[in-house]
């Protein structure tokens, strides 16, 4: 991971990767926006943590897992891959996708979109 | 590599071919084809090989590459990160088109320099962002 990754990224990441999304909005800014791929954008810090909270409230098993992370203080871009558990005893699908990352002057996370196919 | 100084590689999968020059003592990694699933991890490894070799000034010419998905992107990203470590940098080549607007839409001009042709990339001229 590049060492220019600032604290809010690092947190919302580590929370990721542990298949947890509450608290991740925490880190975004109050008027942040957050892209998902195929989806509208969702404006607002509120407005994500209640999409968080919707995801979380599917019960499904997810995680993420960081290939990399490269980035420049005020950007950066997270390459990952997206997994959610299968039915009973089947294998986890996978997307593979990368977000960039913009942060405010704060260092909360402005601007989240993803890219997948 | 051959005497003239260029290597090319056909991956397991022949929708991608890697061509390896020098020009004016930066290697030059030209792709052709489609980087995605099945050819971006050959992309990797060369990326990788060149690194290990203490290779961290590269350009990658895009110019023939016709699809590039996440993975491919992933890739490059990949690559950008670790010539960073060591001071290093990956400059892209891609003339306008899909790959650039991918490139664009992305955010990933602030990732990577971008060149409309390799002579701008090798002197490290006028980039695509610029234009």
């Amino acid at each position: 991971m590049s060492k220019d990754v600032p604290p809010a990224l690092a947190a919302v990441l580590e929370l990721f990767t542990a298949g947890q999304v509450a608290g991740a909005a925490e880190n975004f800014a109050e008027d942040a926006t957050y892209r998902e791929p195929r989806k509208a954008p969702i404006r607002g810090r509120e407005a994500i943590a209640a999409e968080f909270a919707r995801f979380a409230a599917t019960g499904v098993p997810f995680r993420i897992v960081v290939d990399d992370v490269i980035g420049d203080g005020t950007s950066a871009c997270v390459v990952y891959r997206f997994q959610v558990a299968g039915g009973e005893g089947e294998p986890w699908r996978e997307r593979a996708g990368c977000a960039t990352v913009r942060f405010d002057e704060r260092g909360h996370i402005g601007a989240w979109r993803e890219y997948e196919g | 590599m051959n005497v003239n100084g260029t290597t090319s590689q056909q991956g397991p999968h022949e929708d991608l071919s890697i061509h390896v020059h020098v020009a004016d003592d930066v290697q030059v990694y030209e792709l052709s084809g489609s980087l995605d699933i099945a050819t971006s991890p050959s992309v990797r490894a060369a990326l990788v090989a060149a690194s290990e070799r203490g290779s961290h000034r590269l350009i990658v010419d895009l110019t023939l590459v016709d699809f590039l998905d996440s993975t491919g992107l992933g890739a490059l990203i990949g690559a950008q990160r670790r010539a960073k470590e060591f001071a290093g940098e990956v400059r892209l080549v891609a003339k306008e088109g899909q790959i650039l607007r991918l490139l664009r839409i992305t955010g990933l001009l602030k990732v990577f320099a971008v060149y409309p042709t390799l002579e701008e990339a090798v002197k490290d001229g006028q980039r695509v962002g610029d234009l």
